[in-house]
């Protein structure tokens, strides 16, 4: 069992939790994806505006990905031999993907509620679209926040 | 550069000058006439005024601009024209406008000429739709080789009906059989829901028959009008559809060919859009039986040019400073290059008369944090290229000319900071050079790369963020200063700008000179202390002292607010990273043909979806730092545009021959 711990296999749980983000943006996109069929139905000239605000759930994924990318360039499993790393080097890169891993799935499920929201808005008062961007991306925040610590956990890495 | 200062303006004339006074004020178009009808609730007005209005006139032109919207919407669906990527206003001379109004008539009738063709093809589709339902319930029948009309022999009944699915046919033509005997009965043909079915009996038992259907479940079905077998009717049917649709189409292809008449119609609905504003403008005008009375609002500046107008026409008149209580509309006036930054700012709610606008304040700092979010000098250029173009190529007006004009210099802030942080479309000339030239060649960073030092940019984020942050509270402290109240801009914002920059001192001046150290805490103790004992100034007995700790307390609120500008380094990076994984996806198949081939196919469709991503989201957040951050600190909103008498036109724009 214990053979099965070392510190590439926790660098790459790292990696697959920070990818884990995108449970968040799948499910935002998702709620926000109906909200938009409902606004469609009324009025099908909104399909462009209705995407935009779709899409804005979808950021946890890719942030999510970034992270999974760094790690897996870091330790040489894209593009080279993987590194033989130390438990607690392989530690460090669990810890970098933790953050964006768990934020990005609750943030991306509260923004895809707040894009639905704002779809509604978009239904009734079209002209007032930014402001239902600006309320979403208000939940984008603490998705960046998270990126931002996964990142700068990764570039402190030593090898 | 700020809020122009509004005149409240108010005139008498002859109603013999209204028609021309009204003309002259809308070509001159600077006019706000406000709504009168507050004044008829005074007994005094009521007794001598009444509005002057002509709802029926109004309402004849209202039709006629929607039908000549509709005969546009019509060459719209059948005229197959290009769609321009903006819609813009046509130029056309003033000379022209007269000649559409004296041929009224003629451009009436082009748009009769279009809804009528229209009529026709509606009414053509309503033929083939019932054509359409006649086939459907034909199409089981199609077996079914008696004539539809035969109901009876002298000796015989015919009866067509259906059964529902779930009865067993089998069992019912034994049952039949068994029971009467003498009955033809067939099953024409079965679906997922019925059974069709026909019986021919001899008349004197065909109600036992009809009874043992009906238990079954049977419903008598009868085609009324149609002639001959089930097979002829649906090839009548199947030719008259063929007739009505080339019928459609002829009628289509001919409103195609008549789509040079969109110009027409389009200045038609613009000429009769003038004329409705001008009988509507009229609801906000009093009169007696002789003279008629407005009120409005005039910019300052053009003051002059709107005496000039009303001493020709005749009118009394009287102009004043608007009073504190009044909801006077606001218009914003700025240079040119700030003006596309007016966008952002009308988005969130235009200042109030009494505020302040922080556009040209705010422009600077909206395009810088706009390139450090994006930081690509590659995305740069292509932004301000095709914001460039488009700006050259559409004659663009309003808003949108103000959003392109707007990502035109974004995408020059963009360009600056991507070659300072060394992005040209991520790593591609590294990974090209190392891939196909064999040697890694890498465009070097004129300042620093964030990925290499990413303190250093958070750093410079935060910093920003306290300048941006500063600025705003600085804009508050003026305001208030302006407002003689020098006491709160010190209390409120003087001892924050000592707190704060003694903090910073005190804790990372050491860094600099050990000697800062020691200033800084001075500093930040000395404004905690006026935070503390000033909070509460406002406040009676216990207020006094929680007061104090509130205000201390939102050191948290300023903590927050500085932190969220770190959003540009993380965003920075975003763009970054993910432009590099773009690159490093494109070159996994190696220097040979393929690879090559590949990596154009995922450079084109990766890149333009980071680019998409991340236009977005520094529009965005670039937006939210200036609401939520910045407007925070000092913004008064609730201003109503100003929206003077003028012509407002959908499709043209009529130019002044002088």
């Amino acid at each position: 069992m214990m053979s099965l711990i070392d510190g590439n296999t926790l660098a790459l749980l790292g990696a697959a939790i920070a990818a884990l983000a995108g449970i968040g943006s799948a499910m935002g996109v998702g709620i926000a994806g109906q909200a938009a069929a409902g606004v469609i139905a009324e009025d099908p000239k909104k399909f462009g505006k209705t995407i935009i605000l779709q899409a804005l759930p979808g950021t946890q994924g890719i942030y999510g990905l970034i992270i999974a990318f760094l790690i897996m360039v870091k330790i040489g499993l894209i593009g080279g031999n993987m590194i033989e790393l130390t438990i607690p080097q392989g530690a460090y890169f669990l810890a970098a993907g933790i953050p964006i891993g768990l934020v990005g799935i609750w943030s991306g499920i509260a923004q895809g509620k707040a894009a639905a929201a704002a779809l509604q808005l978009v239904a009734k008062r079209p002209d007032q679209m930014v402001k239902g961007i600006i309320y979403t991306a208000m939940v984008e925040t603490y998705a960046i926040f998270a990126l931002l610590v996964s990142v700068l956990i990764w570039l402190r890495i030593q090898l | 550069m700020s809020i122009i200062n509004m005149q409240r303006i108010a005139v008498i004339g002859l109603e013999s000058e209204k028609e021309k006074l009204i003309n002259q004020l809308m070509d001159f178009g600077a006019v706000e006439l406000t709504d009168q009808s507050a004044k008829l609730s005074d007994e005094n007005w009521a007794a001598t005024v009444v509005p002057d209005e002509d709802q029926e006139t109004v309402s004849l032109l209202e039709g006629r601009i929607n039908r000549a919207e509709q005969a546009l919407e019509v060459i719209e669906k059948y005229g197959n024209l290009k769609n321009p990527l903006f819609k813009t206003r046509r130029k056309i001379k003033e000379d022209r406008m007269e000649e559409i109004i004296s041929g009224e008539e003629e451009f009436a009738g082009r748009t009769d000429f279009i809804l009528g063709l229209n009529d026709q093809i509606s009414q053509a589709t309503e033929k083939l739709n019932k054509l359409e339902t006649d086939t459907v319930s034909l199409n089981p029948w199609a077996e079914y080789d008696l004539p539809l009309e035969l109901e009876s022999t002298r000796q015989t009944a015919v009866y067509m009906g259906v059964l529902p699915a779930a009865a067993d046919m089998t069992a019912l033509a034994n049952q039949l059989e068994e029971e009467i005997g003498t009955v033809a009965f067939r099953v024409v043909s079965s679906d997922k829901d019925m059974h069709y079915t026909a019986a021919m009996m001899p008349k004197d038992c065909q109600e036992e028959v009809l009874a043992t259907l009906k238990q079954n479940g049977f419903s008598q079905v009868s085609f009324k009008g149609f002639e001959g077998t089930v097979s002829a009717n649906l090839k009548r049917i199947e030719g008259e559809k063929e007739e009505l649709n080339s019928t459609i189409a002829d009628i289509a292809a001919e409103i195609g060919a008549n789509s040079n008449l969109k110009e027409s119609i389009e200045e038609y609905a613009d000429m009769l859009t003038i004329r409705l504003d001008k009988e509507k403008i009229r609801s906000k005008l009093l009169k007696t039986r002789k003279t008629f009375f407005i009120e409005g609002w005039v910019p300052a500046r053009c003051v002059e040019d709107v005496k000039v107008i009303l001493d020709e026409n005749g009118c009394y008149y009287q102009f004043r400073d608007p009073q504190e209580d009044e909801d006077v509309p606001v218009l914003m006036e700025n240079s040119s290059m700030v003006v596309p930054f007016e966008a952002i700012t009308e988005m969130y709610s235009l200042p109030a008369y009494t505020g302040f606008d922080p556009t040209s304040i705010f422009s600077i700092f909206y395009a810088v944090f706009f390139g450090i979010m994006l930081s690509d000098a590659g995305y740069g250029i292509l932004m301000a290229v095709a914001c460039f173009v488009i700006l050259k190529k559409f004659d663009l007006e309003g808003t949108m000319y103000k959003m392109i004009k707007l990502f035109f210099y974004c995408g020059i802030s963009t360009t600056i900071w991507g070659a300072l942080f060394g992005g040209w479309f991520g790593d591609i000339v590294t990974v090209f050079s190392g891939l196909f030239l064999g040697k890694e060649i890498t465009i070097q960073p004129i300042w620093f790369n964030p990925l290499d030092d990413p303190m250093k940019l958070l750093i410079i984020s935060l910093a920003l963020g306290i300048v941006h942050l500063f600025t705003g509270m600085g804009i508050k402290a003026y305001m208030q200063i302006k407002e003689g109240k020098w006491l709160d801009a010190i209390c409120d914002e003087g001892f924050w700008y000592l707190t704060i920059i003694g903090l910073i001192a005190w804790l990372g001046g050491g860094m600099v000179s050990p000697g800062l150290t020691g200033i800084g805490k001075w500093m930040s103790i000395i404004g905690i202390a006026g935070l503390l004992l000033t909070g509460g100034r406002h406040n009676k007995g216990i207020g006094k002292i929680t007061g104090g700790l509130g205000n201390v307390y939102n050191i948290t609120s300023y903590m927050s607010d500085i932190l969220s500008y770190a959003r540009l380094l993380a965003l920075g990076l975003a763009t970054g990273v993910i432009a590099q994984v773009v690159n490093t996806m494109g070159s996994l198949f190696g220097d040979t043909v393929v690879g090559a081939i590949v990596l154009v196919l995922v450079f084109i469709v990766g890149h333009t979806l980071n680019i998409a991503i991340n236009v977005l989201g520094a529009f965005i957040h670039a937006s939210r730092l200036q609401y939520v951050e910045f407007f925070g600190k000092f913004y008064e909103d609730g201003g109503e545009p100003f929206n003077p008498f003028r012509k407002k036109t959908k499709y043209i724009k009529i130019e002044e021959d002088k």
